[in-house]
């Protein structure tokens, strides 16, 4: 075994895809590093996560998935709450929001209606400060020449 | 194909073989977590079954998993082969011709 193998990949490995006949699989991977390197190595260890994580999404069960669906939400909120300073990330925000909630048929539908509620609201209230700003802007500037 | 490396006559096998084979075949890089995934889910079929052997030092400590067709393995494997060449048959582009 070298000593000069991609460590990092191996504890990713580890950590995030022990089911994936664990031991076996990173054997495989350092019997094979002295001849094909460490590119080689870090594609395969990509590869292997990105199986892993299909198979684990098309294993879990509703919860896990509803989880994930919320929490994918937030940073979707929270992104384009962040960018919700230009008119692109306001109407964006609209747009999703309201097709999500118009097509929502999930158990959760009024958690997942709260939080696109919540974020409606702070796109809103985002939108109107910024146009007030921009009043008072043109307002503090004079009229122009 | 990877039902088909396993069934190869050199006796039990494991992964990184079995990629080399189907490489060596393809020309193309095969990935090593998809040659698992189908191991798995071949063993799952109940197609192949799976030995652990001993650790290696080469290997870090840890230890190979071989793998041997079952009889339904072998079964499947021989229908895979003649379903192939049934498909083949009759198409002139592959007898080293042009299209």
């Amino acid at each position: 075994m070298s000593n000069g193998h991609p460590r990092l990949a191996t504890w990713i490995l580890t950590r995030c895809a022990p089911d994936y006949r664990g031991d076996s699989f990173i054997g495989d991977l350092l019997e094979q590093y002295e001849t094909r390197g460490s590119c080689w190595y870090w594609r395969q260890a990509l590869g292997a996560l990105r199986a892993c994580s299909v198979r684990r999404l098309l294993s879990a069960n509703d919860t896990t998935v509803l989880t994930a669906d919320y929490v994918g939400d937030l940073v979707t909120a929270v992104t384009l709450i962040l960018f919700g300073f230009n008119q692109v990330g306001f109407f964006a925000g609209l747009f999703l929001y309201s097709s999500r909630l118009l097509h929502s048929k999930s158990d959760h539908a009024v958690a997942e209606s709260a939080i696109g509620a919540a974020f409606l609201a702070s796109v809103i209230v985002v939108h109107l400060i910024r146009t007030r700003s921009a009043a008072t802007r043109l307002r503090e500037s004079g009229p122009a020449t | 194909m990877v039902l088909l490396g396993v069934a190869r006559p050199d006796g039990e096998t494991y992964g990184v073989q079995i990629a080399k084979w189907i490489e060596e075949a393809s020309g193309r890089e095969v990935s090593l977590a998809s040659v698992y995934v189908a191991l798995e889910r071949l063993e799952e079929k109940g197609l192949i079954s799976s030995t652990l052997g001993e650790p290696t030092p080469q290997r870090g400590g840890r230890a190979r998993t071989y793998f041997k067709p079952t009889a339904a393995g072998l079964r499947e494997a021989r229908t895979a082969c003649n379903t192939i060449k049934h498909l083949s048959v009759g198409l002139a582009a592959l007898k080293g011709g042009a299209a």
